[in-house]
């Protein structure tokens, strides 16, 4: 174990004590401290590209179209706002699930690497808050909607899925906009981030995901495979709904921000976006068994 | 606003739920019917659901005060989202 790890503990099965084993040392080898980057600047010129353009909500309507190359720019600086926003609720209710499973009695094997993921998504959040703070004065206030409550016996497969769906979705657009040049260096650097330390995240939610559905199947009734397969159904559409956000279209000055928010919602461009960037975690479900379908996005 | 006050928000949200289920009798749907449990409304409408509320009451809604119940029907969604509850 490298020095200073977070080892995995002996006693879990052979796929998972590897796989736990190298994460921590990869977390170990990529450790970052938050709070010594020097690529923020004071203040930014909100008139540059803050998002990939091929990525903002109102791509493909004729409002779009119609603003001008400063009023895109300045909608991208909002919609950064927001992405990183949704990534600071998304990562709170991660956090909060960490922290409940740590040390607990089926969690023995996997709590080390538990503290890497902690670290390493309070670092994610520091970096988010301190852009939309710093240049934006504020962080939009969460807009996750629930209609369901999880069944007790599937709750903890319900958490690993939604984290992994979360994270691979928000990966799909950290992995363009890391790549993106067009992008102010600190915007490009924090998806940069993101999209480095997620991929170990993303490797530990599927193996947590597959094995956890392994196990549980044998125990749920028909009735509960059939609302879990429901609610992860609910979740792939409920995660996209703040990216569609009325707060950004005011801020960025365009008029009738929720109309507009539910146009950019039915949009063919937003439609294709959402698939193209759920087909990952779709298709993993659904080779998995977990998903009978590809649900409607 | 005041959606007790102003009649037209249970009539812009009976109008929703209408619009989705075309099939729905008008007069089967009251203000106690059951949206949710019913599968009047489901997960396909949370946008539509939350733009509208969050258009007739003026303001964004603050879902961390939400609970599905929230959303159980009309009266619910007057009583807790439109009439000074959720912020």
């Amino acid at each position: 174990m490298a020095s200073g790890a977070a080892s995995a503990t002996v006693g879990c099965n052979r796929g998972l004590c590897t796989l736990l084993g190298r994460l921590c040392v990869q977390s170990v080898r990529e450790y970052q401290p938050p709070f010594v980057f020097t690529g923020w600047p004071e203040d930014v010129d909100r008139c540059q590209w803050f998002t990939s353009p091929e990525l903002i909500s109102l791509r493909g309507l004729d409002i779009w179209d119609d603003l001008s190359p400063e009023q895109q720019r300045l909608v991208s600086f909002w919609e950064a706002v927001n992405f990183f926003s949704a990534n600071i609720h998304g990562e709170a209710v991660l956090m909060q699930g960490i922290v409940s499973r740590m040390y607990g009695p089926d969690n023995a094997d996997v709590t080390p690497y538990l503290h890497h993921m902690l670290d390493e998504e309070n670092k994610h959040s520091v970096y988010f808050a301190r852009f939309c703070l710093r240049y934006a004065g504020k962080v939009y206030p969460d807009r996750m909607l629930s209609l369901g409550t999880d069944p007790d016996d599937a709750a903890e497969f319900l958490f690993y899925a939604r984290v992994m769906i979360f994270e691979d979705v928000v990966d799909g657009f950290n992995k363009t906009m890391a790549q993106d040049d067009r992008l102010v260096p600190v915007a490009r650097w924090i998806n940069a981030n993101h999209h480095r330390e997620e991929r170990r995240h993303l490797a530990f939610g599927r193996h947590q995901v597959r094995d956890g559905f392994a196990q549980a199947e044998q125990i749920w009734s028909a009735a509960t495979l059939g609302e879990v397969r429901t609610l992860l159904a609910a979740y792939l559409r409920a995660l996209w709904v703040p990216l569609y956000n009325p707060q950004v279209y005011a801020d960025a000055g365009l008029p009738d921000p929720y109309r507009l928010a539910g146009r950019a919602y039915r949009s063919p461009f937003a439609l294709a976006l959402r698939e193209r960037l759920s087909r990952r975690s779709v298709g993993f479900l659904v080779r998995s068994g977990i998903l009978t379908e590809r649900p409607e996005l | 606003m005041t959606a007790d006050a102003d009649p037209s928000a249970r009539d812009a949200l009976r109008g929703f739920v209408l619009e989705l289920n075309p099939d729905l009798d008008p007069e089967r749907l009251l203000d106690d019917t059951p949206l949710i449990t019913e599968r009047l409304v489901t997960s396909r409408h949370v946008l539509d659901l939350l733009l509208l509320i969050e258009s007739l009451r003026q303001a964004p809604l603050d879902p961390r005060s939400l609970v599905p119940s929230s959303f159980a029907d009309i009266n619910a969604i007057v009583g807790t989202l439109l009439v000074g509850g959720a912020r």
